[in-house]
């Protein structure tokens, strides 16, 4: 089960999530913190997924930076740099253009969804 | 993993849930009980009711800046560690936290590792930090120290104090100091610590601006008032209604200006360039110089009148040369900050470079310690500052000392005999800027005046020998 968070292993894609910074994360508490934090994970991604989607420009940049936040302290690399990219941007853009730099982060949010699901259904690392 | 040193909840202020739950996590594993909050309300609240000595504060919260959030809790109790996290890792916010009071800040991502030592690290701070002014009857009050300025020394309590007294006043505050010892601090400090601290402070160099576009600049113009003027410009004056207005370098304004602005400090009001009515504001002035203002009185170059006025209550700011072990104090708060920024690993000063620190005479004060431990940050890797990393220039200022007057250069009284005063000045700064390789920053440094005032002479030179 080592590749859980592979997306597509066929494709050799990068994971969405470090699977050993989340599973750190985990081990900070018992089983209860997993479910828990897996289930708070999803919550907030849902949320900042519905948040970059606003017609406020600088809304969306308040949102990108927590949302870069966030994704670097799961380790979700990729998110936390589309993310940066949109904190820096958002504010200064209009909609088209910003919509042009939105699209991979919802689709980089859905990933890392997917794998929070696995995750959540994963027992603890021995 | 070490336990905590004391059992004091600990009060974590974060907006993003899953954050909130991953942080408390680590503390409550390594024994701190945490009280949490989403917002600053919450956490302002909460602050009031646990009267916790550490909270972690996230600078971007939904209600509120994390910065106004700081002051705040520190003004209600000095004391406290405030460790700030953001995932804004650039070094200028880290240098502003700091500078602002923050203990640490902690740039996201970090480790539980990293957060506990933060934690461990303040806990620490705690134990050394001194107590609050209120001392028991009898004993002499602790040293203490008023943020955003860092600093234990015996005349930075007497600035401290006149800060925290004048604070509380509506009275005009005139502040002095060398280049670097940071005037705009004191007088941010004492807006913040004032009842205007909801209200705008702005700050206006008057040193920078053209002394054509000054007036505009302090009280605004009406579109087509002058060639130029497109729009209505709101001046500073306005800008800080309900505030403070900071006007640096005052000495540099124009004797035509030092009127109107003597008119607006008897009348409170303004009248824009272009308008006709005026306008009332309500503003408290500070405003600052490097020069001493009363010989600027005595020269003809700053109206008594307004010197008087504005002259009610005087902060004189100790050069960094006079304050002790503060320049260690400042370097140690700023340098393992720094490194972190470049990913060096800096933990703090060897003890020659402490050594030497005291020695320096520092003539750009804090603003030269500052830029001295950037430029070793990022020439160097840690994990202690030693002498062969110090800029070579910083060495040679202690290696040979500024001369006495009369003995700079080829200079002598008798090449001065015969000339007017204006003659005598351009020689005079020319020299200056000659032995500084053009140098206009130093050579003011030198000649202790801003270097505004030399860029405007040499245009004026540069003017009248065209002509």
């Amino acid at each position: 089960m080592d590749d859980w968070f592979e997306m597509d292993p066929g494709r050799r894609t990068p994971p969405a999530i470090d699977k050993a910074v989340l599973e750190r994360l985990f081990a900070m508490g018992d089983s209860s913190l997993r479910r828990a934090l897996c289930a708070q994970l999803r919550a907030d991604f849902q949320r900042l997924h519905q948040a970059v989607l606003g017609p406020d420009g600088a809304a969306v940049g308040r949102a990108a930076h927590e949302l870069k936040g966030l994704a670097a302290t799961v380790g979700a690399g990729r998110l936390t740099d589309l993310a940066q990219a949109l904190d820096a941007r958002a504010e200064n853009l209009g909609a088209a253009a910003r919509a042009a730099i939105v699209t991979p982060v919802l689709h980089e949010i859905e990933a890392v969804l997917a794998c929070l699901d696995s995750a959540a259904g994963e027992p603890p690392a021995a | 993993m070490t336990k905590p040193l004391t059992s004091d909840t600990i009060l974590l202020i974060e907006d993003t849930p899953s954050l909130q739950m991953i942080y408390k996590a680590a503390l409550n594993r390594a024994g701190f009980t945490v009280e949490t909050c989403g917002t600053a309300a919450e956490g302002t609240a909460a602050f009031q009711r646990l009267k916790t000595s550490i909270v972690l504060l996230d600078l971007m919260l939904p209600d509120r800046a994390g910065l106004d959030v700081m002051q705040d809790l520190l003004v209600a109790e000095p004391r406290t560690c405030v460790i700030v996290i953001t995932a804004n890792g650039s070094i200028n916010k880290a240098v502003e936290m700091m500078r602002a009071g923050a203990h640490e800040f902690l740039v996201k991502p970090f480790d539980d590792q990293r957060l506990i030592a933060a934690v461990e690290n303040a806990r620490k701070a705690l134990r050394h930090r001194p107590q609050p002014l209120h001392a028991p009857r009898g004993e002499a009050p602790a040293r203490q120290v008023l943020p955003p300025f860092i600093g234990h020394s015996e005349p930075m309590q007497a600035v401290y104090e006149k800060i925290r007294s004048v604070a509380r006043s509506m009275a005009t505050v005139f502040v002095t100091g060398e280049s670097g010892t940071g005037k705009e601090l004191c007088a941010e400090a004492v807006h913040q610590a004032s009842a205007r601290a909801s209200g705008p402070f702005v700050a206006l160099n008057c040193g920078a601006i053209p002394v054509d576009l000054l007036e505009s600049e302090v009280f605004g113009h009406l579109r087509g008032s002058f060639t130029g003027a497109i729009s209505d410009k709101l001046g500073a004056a306005a800008a800080a209604d309900g505030g403070t207005l900071f006007l640096d370098e005052i000495c540099e304004m124009d004797l035509n200006l030092q009127t109107k602005l003597l008119r607006f400090l008897q009348t409170s009001t303004i009248t824009p360039v272009g308008a006709t009515r005026p306008r009332k504001v309500n503003v408290r002035i500070i405003c600052a110089t490097n020069r001493d203002p009363a010989e600027e009185v005595r020269r003809g170059r700053f109206r008594e009148d307004l010197y008087y006025r504005l002259h009610v209550v005087p902060i004189h700011l100790p050069p960094l040369r006079d304050r002790g072990d503060d320049v260690n104090e400042i370097a140690d708060a700023l340098i393992s900050q720094m490194g972190r920024e470049e990913n060096h690993d800096f933990q703090g000063l060897s003890p020659r470079v402490r050594e030497l620190f005291r020695a320096l005479p520092w003539p750009g004060n804090v603003r030269q310690l500052i830029n001295v431990l950037r430029n070793v940050v990022v020439l160097n890797d840690g994990p202690h500052v030693t002498p062969e990393m110090l800029p070579p220039d910083l060495l040679a200022i202690r290696a040979a000392p500024a001369p006495a007057a009369g003995e700079r250069s080829g200079l002598s009284l008798g090449d001065l005999a015969g000339r007017t005063l204006a003659q005598i000045e351009r020689i005079v700064i020319e020299d200056a800027l000659a032995r500084h390789g053009d140098s206009v920053p130093k050579a003011a440094r030198e000649l202790d005046v801003s270097a505004s005032t030399l860029y405007r002479k040499r245009e004026a030179w540069a003017k009248a020998d065209e002509g």
